[in-house]
């Protein structure tokens, strides 16, 4: 897996879309390992309530203990392996399988086993046949995120440097929180193309919406077909530590709405601000105002301003399926919750009229993969390359362009880290090294061959 | 894009959007004529769709009303009781002037994903004409598969029972009102519903 990535240059191999051995070293290196997106608190207020969700390919249930903690537990029963919950949400004192009838409580605990006495004459341990527990559940912002990994960072410190970020509309509004259910559908690409657009791809966005800008209008109608270019200093490119990071667009927050709604939230938002400006300072006061988009490694993915909040979740090399919520900050009034949830959905949901333009593009760029010479070759991400730096202010690593790809960068050099790593120790190394790795790189002159 | 009236006999959330409409509280309508008018309109309405003449589905088939809704629905059991969060997600809600904006796009020449064009075929049947008890409007149950060929590989079926509400607007044609489809496959298998169903 070491020829994957290439840092310096700026470059990935295309066999990360394709090949079933890589898929299969991320379902290890990536998704057992990495904090995951599962539910956001709200949608399980009360002890007993459940949700089911998807751990990269395995499947999880994840239930509000009775002490109020969150506990996630496989989807899977512990005598053969028939799944516990078929539901994706609801209520629960007890997961019952179908298959025989094992019953477990809402802690995961094996309660009950249909003629246990008769049938296992007293030679079944029930106590070390639980649900198999998720190591590690803990939310940020009432953001649940869930890791197999027990060596890993907690979340705090695995979001690190991108809480700065995360909190302008986590945090300084007051909290946000997700619109459920989400839609769900089959999206044919791989799971990182979906994830890497978001985490740091503003230069589609004239082009590959050129359409829906011109018929949606919205604050960001100029961008159509390529039209203009956002002015030098109009935005901003992150990468942070384990391969987060985002793309800000100053001061077009509303993003994708459409216009009478897009007045509504500045009418909403312009009330908040001054308080925001006092505790938070006039620069993440602006970032309120701005449009970010951004992904929380490895394929959680988030529009701030379009209000998408979104899991990629690999069932293949070919097969992602996607679950979009929207997000709303928490003491908006109903209405205005409703509109702007309905309004994503228009945009960015199953029939979002924005969305399916990213999709297809995703499904290009991962099924040409298939091609034998076509995966012999390299992607580029060199656009900024040579410009990122550190900056007293901001943290991470920044590239001082609306339009850049700063942020692939950073998530691909993390992806290359842990798809090499054998373990969680093994990746802090990086910890020390990753900025200058990222600050240092540049464009030689034979770049675009990849790695010789 | 304002938000559009409804009739007296049609209830709607708060969203603006229609509830399920409870057939078996209505009146079949036993009226062949009226029921053949709803079928013209509606095998019409296909055609419009099929052929691409979106801004005639919209002069020819909707009334300026119309509240299109398509949800989606989570998975729960079926005697769930205690878990009180919304089932439903609204995959369109939209009124005259967002499905507009969606026909503008589509028409603006820029849409790459749609060239070459893509081929739709939709198929209605099992159609059920009721009487809803308001003047001039009518209550109509059809199933319908969609068919999307796209590209010379992709081939996207989707299949959908539409619950409509039809109406004599001054003009003298039926019209269609409000359309809600609860959407049967929960997890789009054919990648996206950006299609008019
Ligand atoms: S597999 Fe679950 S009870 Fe047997
Ligand atoms: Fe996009």
């Amino acid at each position: 897996m070491s020829a994957l990535i290439d840092v310096p240059r700026g470059l990935q191999s295309a066999r990360i879309y394709h090949d079933s051995d890589v898929f299969e070293t991320e379902m290890e290196r990536v998704f057992a390992r990495c904090w995951l997106f599962l539910t956001h608190e709200n949608a399980i207020p009360n002890p007993g309530d459940f949700v089911t969700a998807r751990m990269g390919m395995d499947e999880v249930i994840v239930v509000r203990q009775k002490d109020r903690s969150i506990k996630a537990f496989l989807n899977a029963c512990r005598h053969r392996g028939a799944r516990i919950c078929p539901v994706e949400a609801g209520n629960a004192r007890s997961f019952v399988c179908n298959y025989h009838g094992w019953s477990y409580g809402a802690d995961g605990a094996l309660n009950s086993v249909p003629f246990e006495k008769e049938l296992y004459k007293g030679r079944l341990d029930k106590s070390s046949h639980g649900l198999r527990e998720v190591a590690g559940v803990s939310s940020y912002h009432g953001f649940v995120y869930g890791c197999f990994d027990p060596a890993a960072p907690s979340l705090t410190d695995y979001l690190g440097e991108a809480r700065w970020y995360l909190d302008i509309w986590m945090e300084a509004n007051g909290g946000a929180e997700l619109i459920g259910p989400p839609s769900r559908s089959m999206v044919h690409c791989n799971w990182k193309a979906p994830s890497e657009n978001f985490v740091g791809d503003a230069y589609h966005v004239g082009w590959t919406h050129a359409a829906a800008l011109k018929a949606g209008g919205g604050l960001l109608a100029p961008m159509s077909g390529n039209a203009g270019l956002p002015p030098e200093g109009a935005g901003l490119q992150v990468a942070t530590r384990y391969g987060h990071g985002l793309g800000i667009l100053y001061d077009t927050n509303p993003g994708a709405h459409d216009m009478p709604l897009a007045n509504d939230i500045l009418a909403w938002q312009a009330k908040k601000r001054p308080a925001i400006e006092k505790a938070y300072g006039a620069l993440r006061a602006r970032y309120y105002g701005s449009h970010i988009n951004g992904s929380v490694f490895p394929n959680n993915t988030y529009l701030w301003g379009s209000n998408l909040f979104k899991v990629w979740q690999p069932h293949g090399p070919n097969r992602t399926e996607c679950f979009t919520w929207a997000i709303v900050e928490q003491d908006m009034p109903t209405d205005l919750k409703q509109r702007i949830a309905d309004s994503m959905h228009r945009t960015f949901g199953t029939a979002g009229y924005w969305e399916a333009d990213d999709n297809d593009n995703m499904e290009s760029e991962s099924q040409l993969s298939r091609g034998y010479m076509t995966r012999q070759g390299f992607m580029n991400a060199q656009m900024g390359i040579g410009g990122d730096r550190e900056d007293p202010e901001l943290p991470g690593i920044v590239g001082e362009s609306a339009i850049g790809e700063t942020s692939y960068r950073g998530y691909f050099r993390f992806y290359g880290e842990t798809m090499n790593a054998a373990t969680w120790a093994d990746m802090r190394r990086g910890d020390s090294t990753w900025k200058r790795e990222l600050t240092e790189a540049g464009v030689a002159p034979d770049a675009g061959h990849g790695p010789a | 894009m304002g938000q559009s009236t409804v009739a007296a006999s049609v209830s709607t959330d708060s969203r603006h959007a229609p509830l399920p409409l409870e057939f078996g509280k209505f009146e079949p309508c036993i009226d062949d004529t009226a029921c053949r008018e709803v079928e013209r309109l509606l095998h019409r309405e296909a055609r419009l769709l099929d052929t691409e003449q979106f801004s005639e589905w919209i002069e020819q088939v909707l009334d300026p009303t119309i509240r299109y809704v398509v949800v989606s629905r989570q998975l729960r059991y079926r005697k769930e009781r205690r878990y009180e969060a919304p089932s439903e997600v609204y995959i369109f809600n939209d009124d005259l002037g967002f499905l507009k904006a969606r026909v503008a796009q589509f028409e603006s020449g820029m849409q790459w994903r749609t060239d070459p064009p893509e081929r739709y075929r939709r198929l209605v049947s099992n159609l059920e004409v009721f009487r809803t008890g308001v003047k001039d409007e009518l209550a109509v149950r059809s199933n319908l598969l969609a068919q999307r060929s796209r590209r010379a590989y992709e081939v996207d079926q989707f299949v959908c029972c539409r619950e409509d509400i039809v109406r004599r607007c001054p003009a003298g044609t039926m019209r269609l009102v409000q359309r809600r489809i609860d959407f049967d496959e929960r997890s789009i298998a054919g990648r996206n519903l950006l299609l008019f169903l």
